[in-house]
């Protein structure tokens, strides 16, 4: 299959998350770099995305403080 | 220094706390119960001095931590197996032009106490409700914080398949948070 460098949104999802486990290839990251350029939904899941670990730090910090 | 020995009380004492944490990361009533009384026994027999109880607490995790770990290892064969027939989670939150059925919203943090403490509460419940092998990995990942390369390790799974679990349990986490919580127009 040919390869686009355009991604949708549920593509560019699966890169988002892969992004917080592992560094992405560089064709990954100019793909997902330009979809967040032209997409004004995902912009939003990658901050969301960002929340949710930051939620999982705090509250584990609760429980075991 | 006061240091003062702790007694099998406040080991006992501990034991709800430890064994939320092991439920969470193991997702087997057994076996968090086998876990934290083996962390129990083994901080009962190094006779180790501690000032203060929040220093025993966090000295305790430490072991516990450990103890989970091991359990998932010893039970890798049981709790690798990638969840088969959960592929509609993707199906359920993008159309299949690969677009957002629902578009997200912008979250806020939770500012006051009161609201972070019931924030809390509903992130439990939501991590509850992932399916058990998107859980596990999940809390070995934001919770333990350890690499990928080191998960696939102890679980015994390809990088792929770590990929596709840890996405998933992503998503059904934003789902339910977007559902239970930033949904109301109020916070």
């Amino acid at each position: 299959m040919r390869y686009s460098p355009f991604l949708s949104c549920r593509q560019a999802n699966r890169l988002m998350s892969a992004n917080l486990d592992r560094e992405l290839t560089s064709l990954e990251r100019i793909g997902l770099r330009l979809h967040l350029a032209i997409c004004d939904v995902c912009p939003t899941v990658i901050r969301q995305f960002a929340s949710m670990r930051k939620f999982m730090h705090e509250w584990r910090d609760g429980i075991e403080g | 220094m006061h240091a003062e020995t702790f007694h099998t009380q406040e080991l006992d004492a501990l034991r709800p706390s430890l064994l939320r944490i092991a439920r969470l990361h193991l997702r087997n009533d057994a076996w968090a119960e086998d876990t934290v009384s083996e962390t129990l026994l083994a901080a009962l027999e190094s006779k180790t001095v501690f000032e203060g109880r929040s220093k025993l607490k966090t000295w305790l995790v430490g072991i516990l931590k450990h103890k989970i770990i091991d359990c998932i290892r010893a039970r890798s064969r049981e709790t690798h197996l990638i969840d088969e027939g959960d592929e509609e989670i993707e199906g359920a939150i993008f159309k299949d032009d690969g677009h957002f059925r629902e578009t997200p919203r912008d979250w806020s943090t939770p500012e006051t106490m009161l609201n972070r403490v019931q924030f809390f509460e509903i992130l439990e419940v939501c991590v509850q409700q992932l399916p058990a092998a998107q859980a596990r990995i999940f809390m070995l990942r934001e919770w333990m914080e350890f690499s990928t390369d080191e998960i696939c390790n102890q679980m015994t799974i390809t990088a792929t398949n770590a990929g596709v679990l840890l996405h998933r349990a992503r998503l059904r986490l934003r789902e339910c948070l977007e559902l239970r919580w930033f949904n109301e127009g109020s916070r």
